[in-house]
């Protein structure tokens, strides 16, 4: 079965690319442009990988991250942080929220297939 | 899709969405040059520098990303309130807004040029970065991600496990890890190191389960599990660590080089290998609900697998013998924990390599009708399809139509010519409806069926229409705030303070009128910027304040639009486009027009009073070229002005061009349709009852006298009108005029088609219909009509109908 993943980034261009990307490697992915609406998605339709950009309007990456975990469906799912931010403190920030792992902006379409496969490991053979 | 192709695509979209974010970037920076310390247009400011640069490098615009890198710095400086934003900042990053535009828009040779040609402005711009944050970083602070690149390696889009020529020498490393308890709250599962080892070598995996407390105290979200590895690998020391990257923090890691080895492992951990795989499908196994399935899925995710040999295809699987060809790096254990819950299946689990195996296999593949040994393979290879295929098409199901429903919430970008067509579709389904409609009137005992099926028709037609026409509906408010940065610029060339108000941003306008709204709307800005406003000193000296105000109003009118542009500037000049028109010949000089239809002259072609050609406007193509654009989208131009106190241009634009609200009226043997939006009321006249006024039709109502045209006197039909006419009473801005017919048909949903060159220069009809019964109606232009009624005047000896009121609109 063909995982979920949700991504979430204010950047339509990110957001298309995180979908071609993780499509292309069997994935089924929706997307939703902030916090709010990332959130009310994975409410919807359990995830089974959630890839969030930190810095966003209306709500932001970490927040999302902290109610996400709240919830007890996504208490243990993945969660990577997809962001520019390469310093350490919105890393660590983004870690003690609850986040699996991140991946920096830019990224390499491989580098986020391989940080998707590693956390939410996903037969490339089931893709339809 | 491969990556080169999401590159392009992804190219694409941001160049979409970076037009986007440059308008919203120009409406912060406009906000931040009148307030410098909004926090929140700082905010703006820096998210729209942090989207095109992240969002630029991800989609290949490594150059544009590492330009906007520093002035991000300052954007983020400006946030946490180490930079005071000042007009200087604002003035340079608005004029990067332009390179960036000019970046995105040029040929990808000339793109970085485009950049360069601006240093100047950025270097000045990092002037203001404090001292410590300025020391120059590298342009892309984004280093490559350590742990992705090792993670990189399990993935099966990258290259495949790299088998060097000549071994590389190997290491052996002693790995003690030891998650947190805590770690399953993150997301993580231990085993995702595990597996990133194992892309790196061979490895020996050793559970350390002394933590592990008594069953009672077990909290099952605690991992009290840890694991000894000893690893075998040519990757450094360094990689082995980055593997644990996302975990640093919340485990414990020991990581020590045992021995250095240089002979290679006899068998490649991780390269995919073939193996056949074996087993019996017990009439237990099919009984149990979802278990042969179960072990193709867990199969599937190992690897390609492929069925050798299988049962007798039925509508039910038979129980029988499987085999099948997997293609796997995993183990041979991990192939047999597929069968964990079918322990009777008896798995026999083998490499392929053995000849007679692959050969087995290859016989399989070359072609379904040549059986291979032992096997029942003319119906082998079509069975899997048969036993799996439909359940798990089943079980995907939902996952796709959650995707659809998902897909609502979406912005989709969609080709005006798609919708053009689709309007033009539901067009041609609302008059076939019609057909419909009327066919089924003129049935005797009609099936109630077929009057259900037709009047669920009607509904489902409008309904359509309704939701294909509010598609192409967008807020004038984008069209608006386009000007914000033309009326700074402008003004601030000319040496002018001006304010820009707009109004009724949300007010909404079919698509294809907005697009081409932008024109006109320039034209008319720069006018008044350029003739309107005055500069500061004159308006001080005329007792204004000093900078002028610029409003750009809309407004909803029924199904019409009104767009205001206004000033409050020195207003016309009446006594020199007096002069000009007079000079023109186009004013007799012993006329007394009034001032306001004095105005109107500069609305006709080549008609300019300014004294020079400004850079801005004046060039002769003005008003004029505004006014033919407007009617061109059924819309009148209005313009009134008071000396000293402003002028004021009023657009009346419908809403949308696509489909009237019509009321269908009756003159002899021809039907007319008046918009109904402008439709107040209809009354009867009796024959007797009819009032000449001096020579001008009116008719008492409510104690009023109401002015009328008699469209059968219009139209020159030949009769007397009938005995009871009706009066349709309509408003048009602000006034009432009505419309004698003979008969009033009723309502009529009306899809416009235009009249086409035979129309051009046509103004009391708007276009035409065609009606259920194949018979066309003209769609009245009203506002037209009343101004053809008007210029018949002169020519009428008091027959002619023309009323008070056309000879107003004139001159309003």
């Amino acid at each position: 079965m063909s995982k979920i993943v949700i991504t979430v980034d204010d950047s339509m261009s990110i957001r298309e690319t995180v979908k071609m990307v993780l499509s292309s490697a069997g994935y089924t992915v929706f997307a939703a442009e902030d916090g709010v609406a990332g959130l009310r998605l994975a409410e919807q339709r359990k995830a089974d990988l959630i890839i969030t950009d930190l810095n966003m309007p209306n709500m932001d990456g970490i927040t999302l991250i902290t109610r996400l975990r709240a919830l007890p469906q996504y208490k243990f799912t993945p969660i990577v942080m997809l962001t520019t931010e390469s310093q350490d403190d919105k890393k660590v920030a983004g870690k003690r929220a609850g986040a699996t792992g991140w991946v920096v902006k830019p990224f390499d379409p491989a580098r986020l297939i391989g940080v998707a496969q590693m956390v939410c490991p996903q037969a490339a053979a089931v893709r339809v | 899709m491969n990556f080169d192709e999401i590159q392009r695509r992804s190219r694409e979209i941001f160049r979409l969405e970076a037009a986007d974010v440059l308008t919203e970037l120009e409406a912060a920076l406009l906000e931040l040059e009148h307030q410098p310390a909004n926090t929140d247009a700082i905010d703006r400011v820096f998210r729209a520098m942090h989207t095109l640069k992240g969002s630029g490098a991800t989609s290949g615009f490594t150059d544009l990303s590492g330009f906007l890198h520093h002035v991000e710095d300052l954007f983020n400086a400006a946030r946490e309130g180490r930079v005071a934003v000042n007009s200087e900042i604002v003035d340079i990053t608005l004029r990067l807004c332009d390179v960036i535009a000019r970046y995105l828009a040029a040929a990808p040779a000339d793109a970085s040029a485009v950049l360069q040609g601006a240093d100047a402005d950025l270097q000045a711009l990092l002037r203001h970065l404090p001292a410590a944050k300025s020391a120059a970083k590298p342009a892309h602070a984004c280093p490559g991600e350590p742990v992705a690149r090792a993670a990189a390696q399990v993935a099966p889009a990258a290259a495949p496990v790299p088998v060097a020529p000549e071994a590389p020498p190997l290491f052996s490393y002693k790995i003690a890890f030891r998650p947190h308890a805590g770690v399953f709250q993150q997301g993580v599962d231990p085993g995702m190191f595990l597996d990133g080892l194992r892309a790196l070598g061979a490895c020996e995996v050793r559970v350390v389960d002394s933590a592990l407390p008594s069953l009672a105290e077990l909290d099952a979200e605690q991992c009290y599990l840890g694991w000894d590895i000893a690893l075998q690998t040519a990757m450094s020391l360094e990689s082995v660590r980055d593997v644990f990257c996302f975990i640093a923090d919340d485990c414990d890691l020991e990581i020590a080089l045992a021995v250095s080895a240089t002979s290679a492992p006899a068998e490649a951990p991780v390269a995919v290998r073939a193996w056949l795989v074996e087993f019996q499908a017990t009439a237990a196994l099919l009984d149990a609900p979802g278990a042969l399935d179960a072990i193709f899925l867990e199969l599937s995710m190992l690897g390609e697998h492929r069925i050798v040999e299988s049962p007798p295809a039925g509508d039910e699987p038979q129980p029988g013998r499987w085999r099948m060809r997997l293609e796997t790096d995993a183990t041979r254990e991990r192939i047999g924990d597929a069968f964990a819950f079918a322990i009777d299946a008896a798995p026999l689990i083998t490499p392929a390599d053995q000849p007679e195996v692959a050969a087995a296999a290859m016989g399989s593949e070359a072609t379904t009708g040549t059986a291979a040994p032992g096997s029942a393979s003319a119906v082998g290879p079509a069975v899997p399809k048969a036993a799996t295929a439909p359940r798990v098409g089943a079980a995907r199901k939902p996952g796709a139509s959650a995707a659809a429903v998902n897909a609502k919430h979406e912005m989709l970008r969609v080709s005006a010519d798609k919708l053009d067509r689709l309007v033009n579709l539901v067009g041609e389904l609302v008059i076939l409806k019609s057909q419909v409609s009327e066919g089924c009137a003129l049935v005797p005992n009609l099936p109630p069926a077929l009057q259900g099926a037709a009047e669920g028709l009607q509904r489902l037609a409008f309904e359509l229409r309704d939701v294909v026409l509010g598609v192409r509906m967008m807020p004038i408010g984008e069209t608006f705030s386009k000007f914000r940065r033309l009326t700074r610029d402008l003004s601030r060339d000319l040496g002018k303070e001006v304010e820009l108000v707009i109004e009724g941003a949300e007010t909404e306008m079919d698509k294809t009128v907005l697009d081409q709204l932008n024109d006109p709307l320039m034209h008319l800005v720069r006018n008044c910027l350029d003739h309107g406003c005055e500069p500061p000193e004159e308006r001080e000296r005329a007792g204004k304040p000093r900078a002028a105000t610029l409003t750009l109003r809309a407004e909803q009118r029924g199904d019409r639009v009104w767009i205001v542009v206004a000033d409050d500037g020195r207003g016309l000049n009446a006594e020199r486009i007096r002069a000009k028109a007079i000079a023109r010949g186009l004013l007799d000089p012993a006329a007394t027009p009034s001032e306001q239809e004095i105005y109107q002259f500069i609305m006709l072609p080549g008609f300019s009073t300014a004294d020079k050609i400004s850079e801005i406007s004046g060039r002769g193509v003005g008003l004029d070229v505004v006014k033919r654009s407007i009617e061109q989208l059924r819309g009148t131009v209005e313009l009134r002005s008071q000396p000293g106190r402003g002028a004021e241009i009023r657009l009346s634009l419908p809403l949308t061009l696509a489909i009237i609200e019509g009321l269908m009226v009756r003159v002899a043997n021809d039907r007319y349709i008046l918009p109904l939006s402008c439709a107040l009321e209809t009354i009867e006249q009796k024959r007797g009852e009819r009032l000449p006024a001096n020579g001008r039709n009116v008719v008492a109502l409510r104690g009023e006298l109401l002015p009328y045209l008699r469209l059968r006197e219009l139209f020159d039909y030949p009769g007397e009108p009938p005995e009871i006419e009706r009066i349709v009473v309509v408003e048009l801005e602000d006034k009432r005029i009505g419309f004698a017919v003979d008969e009033v048909l009723g309502n009529h949903q009306t899809v416009l088609k235009s009249l086409g060159w035979l129309g051009q220069h046509v103004d009391i009809f708007t276009g035409a219909t065609v009606l259920g019964d194949g018979k066309v109606a003209m769609i009245i232009d009203v506002s037209g009509l009343v101004a053809y009624d008007a210029a018949r005047i002169p020519q009428s000896n008091g027959l002619g109908s023309g009323v008070e009121y056309a000879i107003d609109t004139t001159a309003a």
